[in-house]
């Protein structure tokens, strides 16, 4: 496009006026004016022409509306492709667009079909066509010291407007401000999405935190059924244990089992009981058996002290009737005894007929066996006390010692051989009676022939007819009698003190004694076997078993138990023990009278007949020898059963069990079948904490959200994906977007700047000029490889640029055929003498083939610019 | 009633005082019917539908439980003695208690059916929680199928019960059922598994390949073999069925959902069955494959539904082919025209290639940077970039909304 004229009627000064330019060439067109002529409203007025709608009445039409108002009218000429036309436009009043031929004055198109023509002239976008280069007056942006951000905005856009004219073309290839748009929607949906460093937001990111949480949400619910699962596992198992522990079968053998054991413990308790029986038997066979060998060896005491008694004349006789009638009476007692043990055997087999049958009926406590056998102990113990107590009685009785019965012994030795000493140098008398009266002698009757030792005193008295003294006279025996006469005193003193009257009853009373110890010792030795810790003890366990035992009595209600038999037999047993003892007693009771009599029979015939045959006379040998083995065979006895308690003992504990066996084996069964019972209890409480569990966590559902959850999360991460996907195709875009914009200004600018360079040259010798790709304006300029920021250069180099970007821009165009007048209003105006030169030579350079329209109103500077000079005329309008 | 000693006047009479019995015999064709039942399975009660929004989660679990109801009035409308659900009656080992205690309610309303439930393999006996809660609270016409022991439905008629004893159990479950004699009873086998087939396991079921012979039916002298576990409708032969779910739960085709009405004379006669439908949505799964020429809108809705048995509708598209630009924002804009009508409505374009022409490009721009980019994304998308390829759907949107 060329211009060729500009008519203005009622723009600013030209209030009422038309001024108009013509003869507008193809080179450089000068409009040198004053100020305040009106070159910029002739700029304003063509920019208005081409790029403002004739229906505006924004602030840049009004800004030409003069003062007195009224309606504004522009026209332009101008040639295209060949063909002139002509432009007009009303504004503010009668509104409308006109274009013309310019040749014919033809309408060609009016009012939008005019502009739409225009539009499509100039090309696409609004406030930067292609068709029009301009600089405006002033507008550099040189920023001015401590500038507000208000001002440095708009020295902003007015630097960007330095290059708005070829914006237009350069989004034509750039996209211009669609590309902007689609630019700006596709970052507006990226950025909705994603930052710019591409982290999620948004929709993305509530998607990754709704993933993040489910993903979270199914973790902890597949934990929790995976638990569950667990627990109802552990509850089937828990069931199945639990009907096993309750299998009747099971239980049963459990219990069979201990009952069994505790049968064999109650058997191995039992033969426990008998053993300790069997034990104290051997205790007492072996004191039985120590008693008889006492018994023995007091025998042979008494022999030797038969052989002392041998001397003991005088009572002999009627000791003898003594020990006769004892003897009686013994023997009588031992017939009883050995009747009473004749029953008590009887009794005993009947005893143990009963305890077989009570062994067959049923079992019995141990209890009543232990009550019976401890009233049993008691029983003997309480004999055995009885014995220790008639034993110490006597004992007590006695006052008698052995000191006394050796010094009585000695004194009736002296006396014995004093007399005898006295009898035998003593005058004798013998009488030989002849009638049936009968003398006596110291109060005895003589027999016939009987010998009478005559001593001093003696007397003889013959009933009715005299009474003989014997006195002797001689000096020779009176020593011998005095000394019999004290030992006669001390021996009686000695029995009166002892309460006896004769030796013998010394002996006797020291042999009861002797023999009422040896009681006590066996007794007390018994006892101790008996009852070790002591007869309170018993008596308490004995009231405690009897407490026991009258319950099992209220049950027992058939027949005597085994332990009541087993009382009732060892009774017996021990009645018949005690049969025996008194038998035995009895036995030796008799024996003992027997020999008694035997023995002063032996020593009343020593008596009889002198000393030595007394001294020889130790009684009937063959009494004697019975008797001793009648000991002798006791003994064997006792020994015999001693050793058959032993033997029964040591059989007994072959047979029995070892307790602690035994004893082991029921507390393991008992064992088992308290842990089966605990267990079953714990099992119990595990399965009623199983079904809460289970109740309350199948009761949440878990298994449904747990699937629900895992449903939705494949569901959002699949949305996850699509922003994904869509983020990554918008980043794309912009990318490919970018790419291309780029691409295309490279395209662009390099025409460009191998238009500017020469240009540059004119003015700054080698230099090149950097754009920046955003805003599409210059951004460095490099001299003599120094870069320098547009912005820091002077006011007047800045414009210089401007103006030679301009030109190469519109070069560029005209090289593609599409020319492009540049206007210039008032530029330069900060370049000194010598610049604006060589800008009058850029100038020049490009109006070879570029329309150039310069307003200025410095007329001497830009006289040497050359160029035509037309002349605006002003006319009224009419 | 008048009595005339006609052989029909026999029959009513038998009908007649059976009827008084309380026994459900009801003539066909003139012969007496020894037993009427529905056979049905996979009810799935509990099924969670987490792939779906809230909305439609809750209508299709609701939907879902009411089954038994719909079963319930089935039987009694048709006069059908006896329901028998073939395995999977729940989705889950521990389902919510809501779930059971509906489902027991909803068989409780109906006291004159006896129900039947055989454990599946998603409900098997290894459910120790489920089943002992269901020995619990089950109503008195529930009996609950947990041995391989026979149960006695009438007195002419014996079920055989196979249930799953767990999730895989990995052998044949019905074989006791040839060895067990019950003379001229009616008998009726009651399973859950695949057949042992020569079809693939995708074809045939979900489970672990088949293991209940495909003559089970004849070997046990069965009049009726009442399998579940696939959840479409087979006649595996005319005495041994698949009944299917008789609500869909997925997108597979399959035939109509709903069970099988089943009515049996006599041991040893052909079993009637009849398809009846029950499901009240509908799952309809639409692949179209599209080429250049196709008109996808004229195809589309030949395919939809009626505009007023769309909210029963869950809808899926899957797109396969090549459509240009234009058509592919056409068929999107379809698509979000019709949605709406749906109670579910997804479309899958991931198969669909972008096929751009050059009216399509020169929509987005004629020249410039902007053709260059499309041209450039076109390209790549050619190669195969879906990236690319949506980088330019994109584009062609935004300029779209440029114009």
């Amino acid at each position: 496009m060329k211009l060729r004229s500009l008519t203005l009627e009622n723009i600013r000064r030209f209030a009422g006026k038309t001024a108009r330019l013509d003869g507008i060439g193809d080179g450089i067109t000068v409009v040198s004016e004053a100020n305040e002529f009106g070159k910029t409203t002739f700029f304003d007025a063509l920019h208005a022409l081409f790029f403002e709608k004739y229906s505006s009445s924004g602030k840049t039409i009004k800004s030409m509306q003069p003062p007195s108002g009224g309606g504004l009218r522009i026209a332009a000429e101008f040639e295209h492709d060949g063909a002139l036309y002509r432009l007009e436009k009303r504004f503010l009043s009668k509104k409308g667009a006109a274009l013309f031929n310019g040749a014919t004055n033809r309408l060609i198109a009016q009012d939008g079909e005019a502009e739409a023509w225009v539009t499509r002239l100039l090309g696409e976008g609004d406030g930067g066509p292609a068709g029009l280069l301009w600089v405006r007056q002033g507008v550099l942006g040189l920023e001015a010291e401590n500038a507000s951000q208000g001002e440095k905005k708009k020295l902003a856009d007015a630097r960007r407007d330095l290059m708005s004219s070829v914006m237009g073309e350069i989004d034509a290839v750039t996209g211009g401000r669609r590309m902007d748009r689609i630019r700006k929607d596709c970052e507006t949906d990226l950025r909705a999405i994603a930052t710019p460093t591409g982290r999620p937001t948004g929709g993305w990111k509530q998607a990754l935190d709704e993933q993040a949480a489910l993903q979270g949400e199914l973790e902890t619910l597949t934990g929790q059924c995976s638990v569950l699962q667990s627990t109802l596992r552990e509850r089937a198992q828990v069931e199945a244990e639990l009907f096993r522990l309750n299998d009747p079968d099971a239980r049963k053998r459990l219990a069979d089992d201990l009952d069994a054991a505790q049968q064999e413990f109650g058997k191995a308790q039992a033969q426990e009981g008998r053993i300790a029986e069997a034990q104290q038997r051997v205790v007492i066979c072996q004191m039985e058996q120590d008693r008889i060998t006492r018994e023995l060896s007091g025998f042979d005491d008494k022999t030797r002290q038969f052989d002392l008694a041998v001397s003991q004349l005088a009572s002999l006789n009627a000791q003898i009737a003594e020990a006769s009638e004892q003897e009686s009476a013994s023997k009588a007692r031992l017939v009883e005894a050995r009747q009473a043990l004749d029953a008590g055997q009887a009794d005993i087999q009947k005893r143990r007929e009963a305890m077989d049958q009570a062994l067959k009926r049923e079992k019995r406590k141990s209890a009543e066996q232990e009550l019976v056998r401890l009233n049993s102990v008691l029983k003997q113990a309480k004999e055995h006390v009885d014995a220790i107590s008639q034993a110490e009685s006597v004992l007590k009785s006695t006052k008698a010692t052995k000191a006394d019965l050796t010094r009585a012994e000695g004194l009736a030795r002296d006396i014995l051989h004093a007399e005898t000493v006295i009898a035998a140098t003593a005058p004798s008398l013998k009488l030989r009676y002849l009638s049936d009266q009968r003398a006596m002698h110291d109060g005895k009757s003589v027999d016939q022939d009987g010998l009478i030792a005559l001593h001093d005193g003696s007397e003889i008295e013959f009933p009715g007819v005299a009474k003989l003294v014997f006195s002797s006279g001689k000096d020779g025996s009176e020593q011998l009698r005095t000394a019999l006469e004290r030992n006669r005193a001390e021996l009686q003193a000695i029995l009166d003190n002892c309460a006896l009257s004769s030796v013998d009853e010394l002996i006797n009373a020291l042999r009861d004694a002797s023999e009422a110890e040896a009681r006590k010792v066996t007794a007390k030795q018994v006892l101790n076997a008996l009852a070790p810790d002591g007869i309170d003890a018993i008596h308490a366990r004995v009231k405690e078993l009897a407490a026991l035992g009258q319950e099992l009595d209220a049950d027992d209600g058939e027949g005597v138990t085994v332990d009541e038999a087993r009382h009732a037999l060892r009774s017996s047993e021990d009645a018949l023990n005690t049969l025996q003892v008194a038998s035995s007693a009895a036995q030796t009771s008799y024996d003992q009278h027997r020999e008694t009599v035997i023995r002063l029979g032996a020593e009343r015939n020593v008596c009889q007949q002198n000393i030595d045959r007394f001294n020889h006379d130790l009684g009937d040998e063959a009494a004697r020898s019975e008797l001793k083995s009648k000991m002798l065979s006791d003994l064997a006895t006792a020994s015999q059963k001693t050793n058959e308690a032993t033997q029964m003992l040591e059989d007994l504990r072959k047979q029995s069990a070892d307790i602690l066996t035994v004893r082991a084996n029921l507390q393991r069964s008992e064992a088992a079948m308290k842990a089966a019972n605990d267990r079953r209890a714990a099992l119990g409480l595990r399965q009623t904490d199983l079904n809460a569990r289970i109740e309350a966590q199948a009761g949440q559902g878990i298994e449904e959200k747990r699937d629900e959850t895992a449903e939705r999360l494949e569901r959002v991460s699949q949305r996850v994906q699509r922003f994904e996907d869509e983020a990554a195709a918008l980043t794309k875009l912009l990318t490919v977007l970018d790419a291309m914009r780029e691409q295309a200004r490279e395209t662009y600018f390099g025409p460009v700047q191998a238009e500017l360079e020469p240009l540059l040259k004119i003015l700054h010798g080698e230099a090149a000029l950097q754009f920046d790709s955003d805003t599409v304006m210059p951004e460095v300029l490099t001299r003599n490889g120094d870069e320098e920021r547009l912005d820091s250069l002077s006011g007047g180099t800045q414009e210089q640029i401007a103006i030679l970007t301009r030109l190469a821009f519109a070069r560029l165009f005209a090289r593609q055929g599409r020319h492009v007048p540049v206007v210039l209003d008032d530029a330069l105006v900060f370049s000194d003498d010598d610049r604006i030169i060589r800008m009058f030579t850029a100038l020049n350079r490009v109006a070879l083939d570029q329309q150039i329209l310069v307003f200025t109103c410095r007329q001497m500077a830009f006289a040497q610019l050359g160029g035509h000079q037309p002349v605006i005329q002003i006319e009224d309008l009419h | 009633m008048k009595f005339s000693g006609h052989a029909n006047d026999w029959a009513g009479l038998a009908k007649t005082i059976l009827y008084q019995r309380g026994l459900r015999l009801v003539s066909y064709s003139g012969a007496l019917i020894v037993i009427r039942f529905l056979h049905s399975s996979d009810l799935h009660l509990g099924k969670p539908f987490g792939r779906f929004d809230e909305d439609v989660r809750a209508a299709l679990k609701v939907t879902r439980q009411s089954i038994v109801s719909r079963l319930g009035s089935l039987a009694q409308e048709r006069q059908a003695s006896h329901v028998l659900l073939a395995g999977d009656t729940f989705d889950a080992e521990t389902p919510p208690p809501r779930v059971i205690r509906q489902m027991l309610n909803d068989v409780s309303k109906y006291p004159d059916v006896t129900w039947v439930i055989l454990p599946g393999n998603h409900d098997s006996l290894a459910a120790t929680e489920l089943w002992r809660v269901l020995w619990r609270d089950a109503p008195k016409n529930l009996l609950l199928a947990t041995e391989a022991e026979a149960i006695t439905l009438n007195a002419q008629t014996v079920l055989l019960p196979a249930p799953c004893t767990a999730r895989d159990p990995g052998r044949d479950l019905t074989a006791w059922m040839e060895n067990h004699d019950t003379g001229d009873m009616i008998r009726i086998g009651l399973a859950h598994g695949s057949i042992r087939d020569f079809r693939s396991s995708d074809d045939i079921g979900d489970t672990n390949g088949g293991v209940i012979p495909p003559d089970r039916s004849t070997s046990a002298k069965l009049d009726y073999l009442a399998i579940g576990d696939w959840h479409g409708r087979i006649e595996v032969s005319p005495n041994t069925w698949y009944s299917g779910t008789p609500e869909p739960d997925s997108f597979k085709e399959h035939r109509t959902d709903g069970c099988n009405l089943v009515e049996i004379s006599a041991h040893g006669q052909p079993a009637k069955v009849e398809e009846v439908p029950l499901g009240q949505l509908v799952w309809r799964h639409l692949d179209i494959d599209l080429t250049e020429t196709d008109d996808f809108s004229s195809i589309f809705h030949d395919q939809i539904p009626d505009v007023h048995q769309r909210q029963h509708y869950l809808f899926e598209v899957v797109m396969n082919g090549r459509q240009s630009l234009g058509h592919r924002q056409d068929a999107i804009d379809l698509f979000k025209k019709v949605a709406p009508d749906f109670l579910h409505f997804e479309v899958d374009m991931s198969g669909l290639s972008i096929l751009p022409d050059t009216t399509d490009l020169d929509k987005i721009d004629t020249t410039g940077a902007l053709r260059h980019a499309a041209d450039v994304l076109a390209q790549e998308a050619e190669g195969g970039d879906k990236i690319a390829a949506s980088a330019l759907a994109r584009l062609f949107s935004y300029a779209e909304g440029e114009a």
